[in-house]
């Protein structure tokens, strides 16, 4: 009969309703050390150079598989305490104003208050122009939306469109322009520092090299990469034409990377003086530890290093970073100090050598 | 060896004036998994570092007490540890801390709070909970540490049993009664902005604020979280694997943001 049938199935969603918020909460419970510190799953580490040697599982590293399946929202955190700081940014503040750095963040309209949220309230904001690239247009984020549908078949097509999409309108509004995905942190005073010693009329873009696939080689797209804005000139004039720049499909960065070689943008050098790299494809701990993936051996330009000295001090980018470990790099780079010890300025960057035009 | 241009002479200074003494509770299964870590990172900034085990291990080195291993017998390990510290190393150090092998701690900043204090009164500190004992009790993994005044009274009665407990129960609430027994205060760590500096979790959970529920309940601060509550000179975390402490010394001593100079801090409170 239908009410005894009605009875039973909500009894059933009841039970199945109850079961899954008890699941849930374990589940949350007992997954939230892995939200909380990504490091915390990895057992047996590898330490290079630092200490000693131990097996580590090669998937130590997170995937966007992993990231995907945190699903739990985490509310913004609030930084505001600049008042109690006795810090001196006077030099970080003369090249805010003499670096223009644009960077533009990958998003999606599902990623909006899991992940963008939280590049928006830590590390986005010292951008002297910051856009959230999405397929839909959200005025209160704010996003702009371009005319590309979601999924990674269509990464190509949404860079594409978005560097079109700032050369159409932004052009003027800075020196350089960077690429960002919502699980990259960049550390834009590490960024400017290093830029102050380039040449943004120089055809050149820069990031986390990886020898294959192009001739010269491309950047990772997760590390972030930024170019010139003789680059975005280049880009903007035949960025369109197929036969130079595939406009969707394939590797998002491999094929930018194959567009920029064949409008004559060099891949550029962003070691600093002591040969370590600036820019991260992976997060802090795999790069420190070197848990990599087999792949990351035969792509990485510089062999696939990794210990803290082969880290610069002024590193500018890490990826697959989660927003609590967002929050937790505010912390340390601009709040956490140890007392007694003044950090003074480091003279980093290589003499930059004359580009052919 | 890289050229930093850092001028550390505040944090040499501190360190010849306010010398600390470290003994880390480890144990024999995670000498490799876990202590070589503390030792390959925090620890070395340490005026006196021991490693506690139940076996005694010349290379590492470790000292060997006479104490099971296992977490019933937590208290009598730190019973017999404390006692150790101070019939070999009493007059070694100004200050005893007591630390897990998962324990993180910033020294220089240990150094500065402690800088304020007196060790010759008899008080310990740490992060607070207010349950349990009457004037509350500190956080064993969060690390606490003891003046050489509550050392001195720990060396004199702490063997007996009437006044601290010599094993079993729950080790941070066991040594925290008996430090109460013995007239030792629990001391206040909160920096001048009213923002911790002892954490039992690691810091993202201190962030975020995702807490188990006895936190809310423990917590004398009433589980506060987000950056504005933790100090910019925080001394401990808690829960801190190993690669996680190699990212805590890579950010605190290494990565720095260009042209961005941390000035001294006003952070400690008038000692009343």
């Amino acid at each position: 009969m239908p009410g005894k049938m009605q009875t039973g199935s909500m009894n059933f969603v009841f039970g199945l309703s109850v079961g899954i918020c008890f699941a849930y909460m374990g589940i949350t419970y007992i997954t939230s050390p892995t939200q909380r510190g990504l490091s915390a799953s990895v057992k047996h580490m590898a330490i290079s150079e630092d200490g000693p040697r131990v097996e580590v599982p090669r998937d130590s590293f997170l995937t966007h598989k992993d990231l995907d399946k945190i699903k739990k929202i985490i509310r913004p955190v609030q930084f505001n305490d600049s008042h109690s700081h006795h810090d001196n940014d006077t030099d970080a503040k003369k090249l805010y104003d003499k670096v223009r750095v644009l960077c533009w963040v990958m998003t999606s309209p599902q990623n909006l208050e899991k992940k963008a949220v939280h590049v928006r309230a830590t590390w986005a904001h010292r951008c002297n122009k910051l856009i959230f690239i999405s397929s839909v247009t959200n005025d209160s984020f704010p996003t702009v939306g371009i005319d590309v549908p979601e999924g990674r078949e269509h990464l190509t097509g949404k860079t594409m469109k978005a560097f079109q999409y700032v050369f159409d309108h932004h052009f003027d509004d800075a020196d350089w322009f960077m690429k960002a995905d919502d699980d990259t942190y960049t550390i834009l005073e590490n960024l400017r520092y290093f830029l102050s010693g380039q040449n943004k009329d120089s055809p050149i873009y820069f990031g986390h090299h990886f020898k294959t696939i192009v001739k010269q080689g491309y950047f990772s797209g997760g590390a972030g990469y930024v170019i010139s804005k003789e680059a975005l000139r280049r880009f903007g004039a035949k960025g369109k034409q197929a036969s130079l720049c595939r406009q969707d499909g394939g590797s998002e960065d491999a094929e930018f990377g194959k567009c920029m070689q064949n409008l004559g943008v060099k891949v550029g050098n962003s070691t600093d003086r002591f040969g370590r790299s600036r820019f991260h494809c992976f997060s802090p701990a795999t790069h420190l530890m070197g848990g990599y993936p087999n792949w990351y051996y035969k792509y990485d330009s510089r062999g696939g290093k990794s210990g803290r000295k082969s880290i610069s001090d002024y590193a500018i980018s890490f990826h697959y970073v989660p927003p609590a470990m967002m929050y937790e790099l505010e912390y340390f780079t601009y709040h956490l100090r140890p007392y007694g010890i003044h950090s003074g300025n480091q003279d980093l960057n290589n003499k930059v050598t004359l580009h052919r035009k | 060896m890289f050229i930093q241009q850092n001028d550390n002479r505040e944090a040499r200074e501190l360190y010849d004036q306010v010398r600390v003494l470290c003994w880390v509770m480890t144990s024999p299964q995670n000498l490799q998994e876990k202590a070589v870590h503390v030792r390959a990172t925090w620890a070395q900034r340490c005026n006196k570092l021991i490693f506690i085990s139940s076996v005694t291990n010349d290379s590492f080195p470790t000292v060997g007490i006479d104490v099971p291993e296992g977490r019933e017998h937590l208290t009598g390990k730190t019973m017999k540890a404390f006692q150790y510290v101070f019939d070999h190393h009493f007059d070694d150090a100004d200050w005893f801390m007591k630390a897990d092998d998962d324990t993180y701690i910033f020294l220089e900043n240990l150094r500065y709070f402690l800088s304020g204090q007196n060790k010759d009164s008899p008080i310990y500190f740490g992060h607070h909970f207010k349950a349990s004992v009457k004037q509350g009790y500190f956080s064993g993994g969060a690390g606490y540490i003891i003046s050489k005044e509550a050392l001195k009274r720990f060396g004199a009665h702490g063997t007996n049993a009437s006044m601290c407990r010599q094993d079993g129960g729950a080790e941070d609430a066991e040594f925290g009664q008996c430090m109460q027994n013995l007239g030792v205060k629990v001391g206040n760590s909160s920096d001048r902005l009213g923002r911790s500096r002892f954490h039992c979790f690691d810091p993202a959970t201190h962030l975020m604020g995702n807490y188990p529920r006895w936190y809310h309940i423990f917590d004398a601060h009433g589980g506060e979280s987000g950056r504005a509550s933790i100090s910019d000179y925080a001394i401990s975390f808690h829960y801190v694997p190993p690669a996680m402490m190699y990212e805590l010394e890579y950010f605190t001593y290494h990565l720095r943001p260009y042209g961005i100079h941390f000035g001294n801090l006003d952070l400690n409170q008038e000692v009343t």
